[in-house]
């Protein structure tokens, strides 16, 4: 938490650093690369305070860095850049949030993904869901989700002997959200200061075989933002001054806590159990104000706080049936929505009055 | 069985929906409310977002007036001319009011603001009921006569310039009080999804001294129309119309209140009508000690979009 909340308050250094180093290997790769050292040069200055380039050069440049590959420790990485720039502790102490990169968010994963190379001896994990859209009907109150996965070239002699450690992280789609907090004006509570955040997941369910800081340290929780203190979360630009840092851990705790009371950001510690020496299954459940839209599966693999290997599996959340064609109608066609339900209560009322009529007659 | 509403996107029991309709209904078939001022807080005890629960109770305002509204035509009790300026009155009440349910919410202070609006509207109309019940119980028991105005009195009312003629009232007053009390009722309709016409009825009664009969036919057509407005406003401006649960609230409410209207016949209302009072003056209380104590969480969400 507090190392997050220590980043977030000097987004200017952290972004400088980031954007310069993260560029520096593109630097040699030629002239292909020449344009978007440049892109990151003008983000470096951006951050500074000037624009030269506009400040559209330094908002395009976060999505377009590399995407954090996680790897098979001590093998050699097939991207040999990428693998540099990955490595931590490179400009700033080792563990320092200062210098953490976000790593990009694969946003609509298509298709399961994997992301470990294909080495033979490697353990590897991968897993799927029960199933992949979950529809969002009139009766919807919430569902169940099982998710089985398998770790290949497990050397696991017990299902039950501990030897891996899996976390499981199911993610909502990123939202922007005001965190408001009440004071007293006049006697009365009233909504007065307000940070907003950008990049906050909507929906984070966390399920791992023991308790996250026994699977693997700060850092590596941080690096793959396993974990609500973990997840990185950015200040939405056009707040004015950057607030303090109490004051901002304050908003973050708040927002993570009003998410956990909303039943958005579940934690089960002890949610994931062996069937088999390679095969795992875990139950998760989706609340019935599971936000819309596309989610992520996570699944880790760690051993004594190694990481091993990760594998994404998509789910679709999508309204269906009336919830579906109510929405849509609402929003896309709100003059006749709104002419429909007038429509509705008046030929409600008339029938009722008309109904009680002939009974009186 | 719980079902899920797609605009204020929560999941309620069908049941409880029905039956709250049915309830509201009841009250407001036994005395003659249109039931909005207790409709919409009770949502938001529930869980509604409070923009959702004005504008859904706007809607369930106009099924109920609906009826009520044609009964007054068929009975001659409306004052159409009367009727138009409250309603054009109405119109800039309710645009005025639907953009400031805009702006409160963009800002982020639209339940506190609604909430707000309730307290003072709950506990003024709980007190002006009870007060009303407990004297109307001592008048049946006792001998007492009426403090009503006798008509004829002048007030500064007819002092004022653009005098019309309302043949139907049989009345030659100032355009601009009925326009005014149009328009404050039109703001009332748009941020709290009620009718108006516990404010519309005594006003017309004792500032503009109507006929008690064409009082209730005028003000329950006004409330039909600007409530419907309020609606269209609210689904155009700010998509807070929930058309499940204002068909849930509507089934329930139009059984409700034909089945009230016989039942308030049979018995007597005078004391139940004090039991309404305190169940109005409990709702206002409730909300104002949420404003007003310190909040068990200072801090709250926003824009869940």
């Amino acid at each position: 938490m507090s190392k997050t909340a220590r980043a977030l308050t000097f987004p200017n250094l952290r972004l400088m650093i980031m954007s310069v180093r993260g560029r520096l290997p593109m630097l040699v790769s030629g002239i292909a690369g020449f344009r978007r050292w440049l892109r990151a040069v003008a983000c470096a200055l951006a951050a500074l305070g000037f624009a030269p380039f506009g400040s559209q050069w330094a908002d395009a440049q976060t999505p377009a860095q590399p995407q954090a590959q996680p790897q098979q420790p001590g093998q050699p990485s097939a991207r040999p850049p990428a693998a540099a720039q990955r490595t931590p502790g490179a400009a700033a102490p080792p563990g320092s949030a200062v210098t953490r990169r976000p790593p990009q968010k694969p946003r609509i994963p298509q298709k399961p993904e994997m992301t470990t190379s294909e080495e033979a001896k490697g353990e590897r994990v991968i897993a799927d869901l029960s199933s992949r859209i979950v529809p969002i009907q009139s009766d919807f109150s919430g569902a169940r989700l099982i998710l089985f996965g398998v770790v290949e070239n497990s050397r696991q002699t017990a299902p039950e002997s501990g030897f891996y450690d899996v976390v499981v992280v199911l993610e909502g789609p990123s939202e922007e959200i005001a965190v408001r907090r009440k004071e007293r004006v006049a006697g009365i509570w009233l909504n007065s200061k307000s940070l907003k955040f950008r990049d906050v997941p909507s929906y984070y369910a966390i399920i791992a075989s023991r308790p996250l800081e026994e699977i693997a340290n700060e850092r590596t929780l941080d690096k793959h933002e396993i974990g609500f203190n973990h997840v990185y979360v950015e200040i939405a630009p056009g707040q004015g001054r950057n607030p303090a840092a109490n004051r901002l851990a304050d908003f973050r705790e708040a927002l993570i806590r009003l998410k956990q009371r909303e039943g958005l950001y579940r934690e089960d510690q002890y949610g994931i159990a062996f069937v088999g020496n390679s095969l795992f299954r875990t139950t998760m459940y989706l609340p019935s104000n599971v936000p819309i839209g596309t989610f992520r599966a996570r699944v880790f693999l760690f051993r004594e706080g190694v990481f091993l290997s990760q594998y994404t599996a998509p789910l679709n959340i999508e309204r269906a049936g009336i919830e579906r064609i109510a929405h849509t109608f609402a929003y896309d066609q709100p003059l006749l929505y709104g002419l429909l339900a007038v429509f509705l209560a008046v030929s409600a009322g008339l029938l009722a009055s008309a109904a009680f009529r002939k009974k009186l007659a | 069985m719980y079902v899920y509403l797609p605009i204020a996107q929560v999941s309620l029991n069908i049941f409880l929906l029905l039956g709250l309709g049915g309830a509201v209904g009841m009250l407001s078939g036994m005395f003659g409310i249109g039931g909005g001022f207790l409709l919409t807080p009770m949502l938001m005890f529930l869980g509604v977002p409070a923009e959702v629960a004005v504008a859904t109770g706007a809607n369930q305002v106009v099924g109920t007036s609906v009826a009520g509204a044609v009964a007054q035509w068929r009975r001659n009790n409306v004052d159409v001319e009367m009727g138009l300026v409250l309603i054009a009155g109405g119109v800039v009440g309710v645009v005025a009011g639907v953009e400031a349910v805009r702006i409160m919410r963009a800002m982020g202070q639209v339940e506190i603001f609604i909430a707000l609006c309730y307290v003072v509207v709950l506990t003024s109309i709980g007190m002006i009921m009870l007060i009303e019940s407990v004297r109307a119980l001592r008048q049946s028991r006792g001998a007492g006569i009426s403090a009503r105005p006798r008509a004829g009195q002048h007030t500064w009312i007819q002092g004022l310039p653009l005098r019309w003629r309302f043949h139907r009232s049989r009345l030659y007053v100032s355009v601009v009080p009925p326009f005014l009390l149009g328009l404050f009722v039109g703001v009332l309709s748009a941020i709290m999804g009620v009718g108006g016409g516990f404010i519309l009825v005594p006003a017309m009664i004792y500032l503009l001294r109507m006929e008690t009969r064409i009082v209730i036919g005028t003000s329950v057509l006004q409330i039909a129309i600007v409530t419907a407005l309020a609606t269209v406003l609210h689904a155009v401006l700010n998509q807070t119309v929930d058309l499940l649960l204002a068909l849930l609230l509507l089934l329930g409410g139009v059984l409700g209140a034909e089945f009230g209207a016989r039942l308030g016949e049979k018995l007597s209302t005078e004391q139940l009508r004090i039991f309404l009072a305190l169940l109005v003056l409990a709702m206002g209380l409730r909300l104002f000690i949420d404003l007003a104590l310190v909040p068990r969480e200072a801090f709250s969400l926003g824009s869940r979009a």
